[in-house]
């Protein structure tokens, strides 16, 4: 015999996908997610210097995820030289100093980023804040490094603070997180084909335009609902 | 660099680091206590699940199963100021792992958006979430 009380199990709430804390959000999020990553993934992410303010911070870490480390493969060996883990980079000069800092420096760092396929389908979106000044978005997802011979599956989480400027958003703030894929999550990953999608053509592309752009993805790549 | 911005970031780092401290010590053993770090107006998003005010949050944290979370990895820069009317307000970023009645641990990203109220730092944002396949959690 037991006590009721040490028998319950550890019951969590059930998740979900997306998070809107304000329906008016969802059109401008959708379209910025897939003009976004749609330039991610292509061959060159120079057009995302439209998407920065020219002021703009972004910061990454990296870590394996619990149960794997930098002893076995997948490496996160590219992701390491950048790696602003506050809790190892104490030094307040090397703190400033790997804070990337406007658009052409943030740009620069994301187009050596190893080339990359997003899974759309495993995204989720939380939209925190919507206010006429700010949102604020962390997206979660899969992507791959389709240009390594075993591709290898890596998960990101990313923070960004977006403000408007002139007739579309531009992100002031990023916080680029990324980790390996874990063993249940590559069980799932890339299993519904994604409908492929004609980029967006630069006219339409740079500033993440979402009034009266014409010209966009015509079908949603992010499960937004 | 502009030496205000470097006097921010240095800011930002330094308060991301005691923020954590005593976010995760409050989760972890402390839950009672949890929702005054937050504004009154303040607005959890756990796995995708909203939860706004103070009252709803905490709540939220006695039921949740007991915790214990160890930080790997944190960041943290200012907020741009134009987009909070110049309030000091700080974005951080926290990966780790988490017990939850310890059960097995399982990793976690957690980010927050932070800001001066007075004296005391609250939590406008905070954003939760698992690293698990979306089927999996369904």
């Amino acid at each position: 015999i037991s006590f009721d009380i040490e028998d319950d199990v550890a019951r969590l709430p059930p998740s979900k996908q997306t998070f809107l804390c304000c329906a008016e959000g969802q059109a401008i999020m959708r379209k910025f997610m897939e003009q976004y990553f749609i330039i991610f993934d292509s061959d060159s992410r120079k057009p995302l210097l439209q998407a920065y303010h020219e002021n703009a911070l972004l910061s990454m870490t990296m870590a394996y995820p619990y149960g794997q480390n930098s002893r076995n493969p997948p490496f996160l060996t590219w992701y390491a030289t950048d790696n602003r883990n506050l809790q190892r980079v104490t030094d307040s000069e090397r703190r400033a100093k790997m804070l990337k800092h406007g658009n052409l420096q943030i740009v620069t760092f994301l187009d050596e980023m190893p080339h990359t396929k997003h899974d759309m389908n495993s995204f989720t979106v939380d939209l925190s804040l919507f206010t006429p000044q700010l949102l604020l978005v962390t997206v979660t997802g899969i992507f791959k490094e389709p240009a390594k011979q075993r591709p290898p599956l890596r998960y990101f989480v990313r923070t960004f603070v977006i403000v408007p400027s002139g007739s579309g958003y531009c992100i002031v703030n990023e916080e680029v997180h990324i980790s390996n894929a874990t063993e249940a999550q590559i069980k799932e990953a890339f299993k519904t084909p994604t409908v492929e999608i004609v980029p967006p053509t630069p006219a339409t592309s740079p500033n993440l335009n979402t009034s009266g752009g014409g010209g966009g993805p015509s079908s949603s790549a992010v499960p937004v609902p | 660099m502009d030496p205000n911005l470097k006097a921010k970031i240095d800011q930002a780092c330094r308060t991301a680091e005691e923020f954590t401290k005593v976010y995760y010590e409050s989760v972890d053993k402390k839950r009672h206590l949890i929702s005054k770090l937050y504004l009154d107006t303040g607005l959890l998003t756990w796995n995708g699940n909203g939860i706004t005010g103070c009252e709803p949050i905490q709540k939220f944290y006695i039921e949740l199963p007991s915790t214990d979370h160890t930080v790997v990895t944190l960041d943290a820069q200012p907020v741009y100021d134009m987009a909070v009317n110049g309030q000091l307000t700080f974005l951080i970023q926290v990966s780790g792992h988490v017990k939850y009645q310890n059960k097995s641990a399982k990793t976690f990203q957690q980010s927050f958006v932070v800001t001066a109220l007075g004296d005391k730092w609250k939590i406008v944002s905070d954003c939760f979430r698992l690293q698990e396949p979306l089927s999996a959690e369904k």
